[in-house]
């Protein structure tokens, strides 16, 4: 995978590779689960269990029991839904062990290389979508779409990233702050959220379009479509942080808070982009598929704050004083391969549908009370 | 219709007819768009949909600035620069280039429109604000306690009790302490003929207060920044030589002093690990402050902060006799704010090489007798050489000040002074240094940027993981089974509608057995089949 030495061990490269075929697994772990997930056993735990209520009547009380609440205690669709979580795990385990002994290899945060900083991205995807999805929601349903997320990430970063960039640089002199540590972290968790959020949208897209088996076995697009806003509402107040630590940083070390430089204009532009989401979701209430496809066009724009604005730079003739260090085969663009043609068309695809969805979005006029009370 | 209830011994309401405003509220309020463009620019300013757009658009306004090369800050006033970059712009965007620059693409983020829309969404927050000052206080201090049974039974989230063996007051007891466990507030209203309880519920009122707060704190975050920026000052690439004092200026009453500059490495002997600088404050003559500072630490002293940016070479001269005396040299340069050095009797030359046509000018001059031999230094190069040797240094030398006794031409021996043919009784010695070059700026007032920054932060945290949550009930005497009561509620929260239906279950619940319990209390007859029921449920 492009490492200078791949000898087999407890090892970097090894674990790195481990973790990769992890997150292969995991999605066909997960696929398996959907596909497997029976429509009869959906039926039985949809919403709608009545609860009988006191009195002689025999009163209801209307209340949904959550998807995955009543799942029956065994199927093979249960069996692989955890054998996917466990290898999500398991890659989990693997890149944070693989992140740590490169840490004490290189002796300072590994977040300096554009390899670096996407393997971070990488395990703060992993390490929020298990937080969110498998612990505090208790649900497998966007495994698939997170895992396979996760895959084509780890692709750009071990195929994409040339094998002389993979190799470890010192840190400049200016990066050489305690804010260089607290600021990319927390970078790292706002755009890890934004990116399962992103995972989330896919499952959405996945329930609109997906139809049949997989599209009756994920939760209801009203259940996706919140796991989507809480993974935004954990990215939004970080990114507000991001741009705070940031400024405080460029003070000390760039003699000015704020100075329009791109690296600080996208991580704006972000913001933007995940608050324009909030007031279309919040105050104009729309759902659905159109949030979908915002939190997907909001990590296109995550991916060229994080990623891209490298890129930007060097084919725009910008000047950044923010870029990692990818230039040092002398300030020419890195070769782009085949896979590099296959990240740029994904991302512009995805940019296109964002976009042509953005156009199409109907804010509903006031819908709640006039008509409920009809 | 609650219309149809009369409107009697209201306890705390005023308003009669319910209003259960849903997160709409401002929508619905807000006037339609009329004739008149005042009030259609109001209500264009009042719309969220405006407000999303504006956002977006300043979103990608500010792209663009990353896609097209942006003038250095301050070009404009240096004439070469400026038809420089114009003309790189030019080779790039061809005919285009100059539509571009008249409409300030190249300094985009101080041009007047990309001004006017900043303003614009300024504005517009402040408006959407105004706008929705007076239905958000009327949804939190006057809330619609009377919901109709249609409103109710239209919500998702409901619960019905049909038939409860209690009294009306029992199963209001009931409905209050049950929802009271829920953490909701709560308001009753009671019908005019008594056969009819309205409780209303709501939990995290304030919630919807803190979104002010938050976008407040923004535009004052905005103005604030705007209106700093024109406040204090800046001092771009100021050489500070070493042991030489930098007068700060702007009326300031200290100097400044570069005791020592140098660089550290990694092991590996040619990776710059720290650049590092030891300054001295000085004020009244006396030395008040002395700290060694990095890239990432620069000085601060009364507001002024001392940021070291670069370093670039110098050169000492000095002249000495047969003696060893020190003469006084006198030093021409090319650059301002160089201490006199004829007292000093050293000659500092300062050079910028970034290319190799950008020679010095740099001139010393030994004032003799009756003449003055001049020297001028045509090429340096800042390498490093062993402990003795001489840097490599080009010179011309001349017998007067109008270079026409041309008297030397070479490089500097490689070792001991230099001696003049003709004027072997004085050795020029030349010794390389580093200067730290240092920007210094005064801004004032970041800290109250600062503060509005936290308490924005603080703002939209607290927004997104609070909900407004509201629930209405409706006690009524059953009227098939007389001596029951029917109990409705429903429940409607602004966000995360998904998760409301777990907690309205809870909710629920607790009525279901708080309802029980009155039962019980009331030593009504189906005591033990309502508990069968509820053992049933859980
Ligand atoms: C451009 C003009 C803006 C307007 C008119 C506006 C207006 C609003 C309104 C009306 C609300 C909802 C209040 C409620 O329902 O209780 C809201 C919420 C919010 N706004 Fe803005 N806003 C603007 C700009 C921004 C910007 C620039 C940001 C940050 C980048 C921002 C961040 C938020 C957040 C985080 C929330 C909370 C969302 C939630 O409750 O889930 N807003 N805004």
């Amino acid at each position: 995978m492009g490492f200078a030495s791949a000898s087999l061990g407890f090892n970097e490269p090894t674990l790195t590779s481990l973790a990769y075929i992890c997150y292969l697994l995991a999605f066909l772990c997960y696929s398996t689960h959907l596909l497997t997930k029976g429509s009869s056993v959906v039926a039985v735990s949809r919403r709608g269990s009545r609860l009988a209520g006191a009195g002689a009547g025999g009163g209801e009380v209307d209340v949904a029991i959550s998807d995955d609440a009543e799942r029956p205690p065994f199927s093979t669709s249960i069996l692989f839904g955890r054998a996917g979580a466990g290898l999500l795990f398991l890659a989990w385990a693997s890149l944070t062990a693989a992140i740590i002994l490169r840490w004490i290899e290189i002796g300072h945060y590994p977040t300096v290389t554009l390899y670096e900083i996407t393997t971070m991205l990488v395990w703060g995807t992993t390490t929020i979508s298990l937080i969110l999805f498998e612990g505090a929601l208790r649900t497998h349903a966007p495994g698939a779409f997170v895992a396979l997320l996760l895959f084509c990430l780890q692709s750009y970063a071990l195929w994409f990233i040339p094998a002389d960039l993979k190799r470890p640089v010192p840190l400049v002199p200016a990066l050489r702050s305690y804010w260089f540590v607290i600021h990319v972290s927390i970078a790292i968790i706002s755009y890890s959220a934004f990116a399962t959020g992103a995972g989330a949208g896919l499952t959405l897209l996945g329930k609109q379009y997906l139809k049949g088996r997989v599209s009756s076995a994920l939760p209801s697009s009203a259940a996706i479509e919140e796991f989507m806003f809480r993974a935004v509402a954990v990215g939004f107040p970080f990114m507000t942080l991001v741009l705070i630590t940031g400024a405080i940083w460029a003070n000390e070390a760039w003699t000015k808070a704020w100075s329009w430089d791109p690296k600080e204009v996208w991580a704006l532009v972000t913001w933007l982009t995940y608050a324009a989401y909030l007031h279309v979701r919040v105050q104009r209430g729309v759902r659905g598929v159109t949030m979908a496809w915002l939190s997907l066009g909001g990590f296109v724009v995550v991916l060229i704050t994080f990623l891209g604005v490298n890129y930007l730079v060097e084919w725009f003739g910008g000047t950044s004083m923010h870029t990692y260090a990818v230039d040092n085969n002398n300030g020419a663009p890195p070769g782009i391969g085949v896979a590099g043609v296959a990240v740029i068309l994904f991302l512009c695809a995805m940019l296109g549908l964002a976009l042509f969805s953005w156009l199409r979005i109907k804010f509903p006029r006031s819908k709640s009370p006039r008509k409920a009370r009809r | 219709m609650a219309r149809s209830i009369t409107k009697a011994s209201a306890k705390t309401l005023s308003r009669a007819v319910p209003h259960p405003a849903g997160p709409h509220a401002a929508d619905e309020i807000r006037k339609r768009p009329g004739r008149d463009p005042i009030e259609v620019i109001w209500s264009l300013f009042c719309s969220v949909r405006f407000a999303v757009v504006l956002n977006l658009a300043l979103a990608l306004a500010s792209m663009i600035g990353t896609v097209v090369p942006q003038m250095q800050p301050g070009i404009q006033s240096f004439d070469v620069e400026l038809s420089q970059f114009l003309s790189g712009a030019k080779g790039r965007y061809g005919d285009f280039s100059g539509l571009l620059y008249w409409a300030g693409f190249y300094d985009l983020y101080n041009s007047l429109w990309f001004r006017l829309l900043v303003v614009t969404v300024v504005f517009s927050i402040v408006m959407c604000t105004l706008n929705r000052w007076q239905p958000i206080m009327r949804l939190v201090r006057n809330p619609a306690v009377r919901a109709s049974d249609s409103f109710i039974t239209g919500l998702t989230e409901k619960a019905h009790f049909r038939g409860v063996p209690t009294d009306m007051q029992g199963a209001e007891a009931a409905l209050r302490s049950a929802l009271r466990k829920s953490r909701y507030r709560l308001l009753t209203d009671v019908a005019a003929d008594g056969a009819t309880i309205f409780i209303y519920a709501d939990r995290d009122r304030w919630s919807k207060l803190v979104t002010f707060v938050s976008h407040a704190a923004l535009v004052l975050l905005i103005l604030t920044a705007a209106g700093l920026a024109q406040a204090g000052w800046r001092e771009q690439s100021v050489p500070f030589y070493p042991g030489k004092a930098v007068n700060v200026g702007h009326g300031t009453d200290f100097t400044v002093r570069n005791n020592n500059f140098w660089i550290d490495y990694y092991p590996d002997g040619t990776t710059i690990k720290e650049y590092k600088e030891n300054l001295s404050v000085i004020e009244g003559g006396q030395e008040v402050l002395t700290r060694t500072i990095t890239v990432n630490e620069p000085l601060r002293y009364k507001g002024v902060s001392f940021y070291l940016v670069s370093y670039q070479p110098v050169l000492y001269a000095t002249v000495t006799d047969s003696i060893g005396t020190q003469l006084p040299l006198r030093r021409i340069g090319a650059s301002g704010l160089i201490t006199d050095t004829t007292s000093t009797a050293q000659a500092l030359l300062d050079f910028q090489f970034t290319s190799s046509d950008n020679l010095p000018m740099d001139l010393v001059q030994l004032p003799l007798k009756d003449h003055t031999l001049t020297l001028q230094l045509t090429y340096y190069q800042d390498v490093t050489r062993a402990a003795k040797e001489n840097p490599p240094v080009y010179l011309l030398g001349y017998l007067d000040e109008n270079f026409d006794k041309p008297i030397y031409d070479a490089f500097i021996p490689k070792v001991g002074p230099l001696q003049l043919p003709g004027y072997e009784q004085y050795n020029f010695t030349f010794t390389k240094d580093t200067a730290a070059v240092m920007e210094i700026a005064k801004d004032p007032g970041l800290e109250v940027v600062g503060l509005w920054f936290v308490i924005m932060t603080a703002g939209f945290t607290i927004s997104l993981y609070t909900t407004f949550t509201r629930c209405w009930a409706k006690i009524t005497l059953d009227e098939e089974n007389p001596g029951a009561v029917n109990v409705v509620v429903g429940g409607l929260a602004e966000k995360n509608k998904v998760s409301f239906e777990r907690d309205f279950e809870k909710t629920a619940i607790r009525i279901r057995d708080a309802l029980g319990k009155a039962v019980v209390a009331g030593g009504a007859t189906s005591t033990s089949n309502v508990h069968n029921e509820v053992e049933a449920a859980t």
